[in-house]
């Protein structure tokens, strides 16, 4: 049996027996289940929210609102962070200004300005995004600023040798230096920017799966409350394997890849 | 002291003219002081000349911290002398001229690049077409016995391997001045010796005049028409020993009885201008 096999086989042997266990005790009346609904009880949910995707309660409306907040929210927060961590990087000046106010930002509790984004863009949207945008903004951002100065003095003087340009270093030796470093934060990036966008509908929605999570638990529907969690959790789960797909096909050549490292597979 | 700063920057004034237009490399008067001396700054060249004739191999002898690596940046426009001038035939070197090429300690390959995009990388930065310079590429590829590994990655081929396709890197642009910083420094003593006489034999069947520094004897000695011996700290000219083992000098020649007189010749004067020994 390959090594695969074998770590497969014992995650589901462990599935089974743990959620076998979990039921009898629920089943036995153990817990009470509006603390800790059966696996059956959860997966009927699922069921629930799976035939009314395109019903008229629509549960497709809320996954696509959550889904339209967070990778809008990525994309911007991404993609600040790499155009102002490459300016830092590269000049003085803007290192100089930005530098004391981004280390301030990144103090701030990030999640306690979540009123504060409802109270300036209201209830739509625009403050989920913008909230899930500032969460993923500042791995980003620093591990762009990071990666760029990472090329090692000896490459340095080898383009300096060839009489390369500003331009010419930073695109053929700093900005593929700084990959491997981009791609480990853009990794964390989506999950932040999931936790970003829940938080934004925490502070007030009214719809999302994040809405949803709420008022499932405000009416004591924990089962409900259980499914949601799932369909959020496979959602995240497969933004993160589309972000861990890019980064196996275009840094191909750091010795985790080559070795095809366990990360990759968790 | 970060890495661009100490760099001079690309100018668009032409060099003055000085020295000789026949001569690949003059050094003339060359002190190099890091820091002020208040601050307890170095002086790690003090007062070096010396010129490499055109297609002369040149090896710059001595222990680590001699400032022969500062004086080899120094001939290619890395660094700038405190004191002092270079010229390479006959024009002032004041940046990273087009006439030299370098080598390092490491092969400095790019890994998301193949061997042959490695090799044309140079010609890229200069906003050639690489495709004009493909064939060159697959000659020079042939040229150190690589034929095959054109589309290998780096990671994908020993340090040996690696250092002939810097070697090839460094020959795309035409430079017809090589700085070599202990190229194979880093590689085992029998892969070095190989890897030496296969230098010595490129830049011979190439034309080009070389500077290689080394703190091996030996290698020296094998590589070089001409070794110049340095003091250590502050870096000034020993002495220099001729070598005259002629043009081919097949990697047999490690252990020929007159290889190892020219050895013991250069250590006597390596021993004779050590002085005090730091370790």
């Amino acid at each position: 049996m390959s090594e695969r096999t074998k770590s497969m086989a014992a995650f589901l042997t462990s599935l089974v027996v743990l959620s076998g266990a979990w039921e009898g005790i629920s089943r036995a009346g153990l817990i009470n289940p509006l603390v800790l609904p059966a696996p059956s009880a959860i997966a009927q949910s699922v069921w629930f929210y799976i035939t009314n995707l395109f019903s008229p309660i629509s549960y497709w409306t809320d996954t696509w609102l959550t889904l339209y907040e967070i990778v809008l929210g990525y994309a911007l927060g991404v993609g600040g962070a790499l155009v102002l961590g490459a300016l830092v990087a590269e000049f003085a000046t803007v290192r100089r200004v930005v530098i004391p106010y981004m280390v301030a930002l990144n103090a701030t509790p990030k999640i306690a300005l979540a009123p504060l984004f409802v109270v300036w863009f209201g209830f739509g949207a625009a403050p989920k995004v913008i909230m899930s945008a500032f969460i993923c903004f500042f791995p980003v951002l620093i591990n762009t600023i990071t990666g760029l100065n990472a090329a090692a003095e000896d490459e340095l003087e080898l383009m300096a040798s060839l009489r390369a340009s500003r331009w010419e270093t930073f695109r053929r030796l700093k900005l593929f230096t700084a990959l491997p470093y981009i791609f480990a934060a853009l990794r964390t990036a989506m999950a932040f920017a999931v936790v970003g966008a829940i938080i934004g509908e925490f502070a007030g929605a009214q719809r999302g799966l994040g809405f949803q999570i709420e008022f499932s638990a405000a009416r004591l529907e924990t089962a409900n409350l259980f499914a949601f969690l799932v369909v959020l959790s496979l959602l995240a789960y497969a933004l993160y394997t589309v972000v861990e797909w890019a980064e196996r096909r275009i840094v191909f050549w750091t010795a985790s890849q080559r070795a095809g490292a366990l990360a990759n597979r968790m | 002291m970060k890495a661009g700063q100490r760099r001079p920057q690309r100018s668009s004034q032409p060099s003055r003219r000085i020295g000789d237009e026949s001569v690949a490399v003059t050094v003339d008067t060359v002190t190099k002081r890091f820091g002020t001396e208040e601050a307890g700054g170095v002086v790690a060249l003090d007062n070096v000349s010396l010129t490499v004739p055109d297609g002369q191999l040149v090896a710059l002898l001595g222990p680590s911290g001699c400032g022969k690596s500062t004086l080899l940046r120094i001939i290619g426009g890395l660094l700038t002398p405190t004191e002092g001038t270079v010229a390479l035939y006959g024009n002032e070197v004041t940046e990273p001229s087009e006439l030299t090429g370098m080598m390092f300690q490491r092969p400095v390959l790019f890994p998301w690049l193949t061997a042959l995009d490695n090799i044309l990388m140079p010609v890229k930065v200069r906003k050639g077409k690489a495709a004009d310079h493909t064939d060159r590429a697959h000659d020079l590829i042939k040229l150190v016995g690589l034929e095959g590994f054109a589309d290998s990655y780096p990671w994908q081929l020993s340090g040996g391997m690696q250092q002939r396709v810097a070697i090839c890197r460094m020959l795309i642009n035409e430079p017809r001045v090589l700085l070599l910083d202990e190229p194979f420094g880093a590689l085992d003593e029998l892969t070095r010796e190989f890897m030496d006489s296969e230098l010595r034999r490129v830049i011979v069947q190439e034309q080009r005049s070389a500077v290689l520094v080394t703190h091996n004897p030996l290698e020296a000695v094998f590589v070089a028409d001409r070794v110049i011996v340095l003091t250590p700290r502050p870096g000034r000219i020993g002495g220099e020993v001729a070598i005259d083992l002629g043009r081919e000098r097949p990697e047999s020649m490690f252990s020929a009885p007159e290889v190892h007189r020219y050895v013991a010749q250069v250590r006597e004067l390596f021993e004779a201008n050590r002085g005090e020994r730091h370790v």
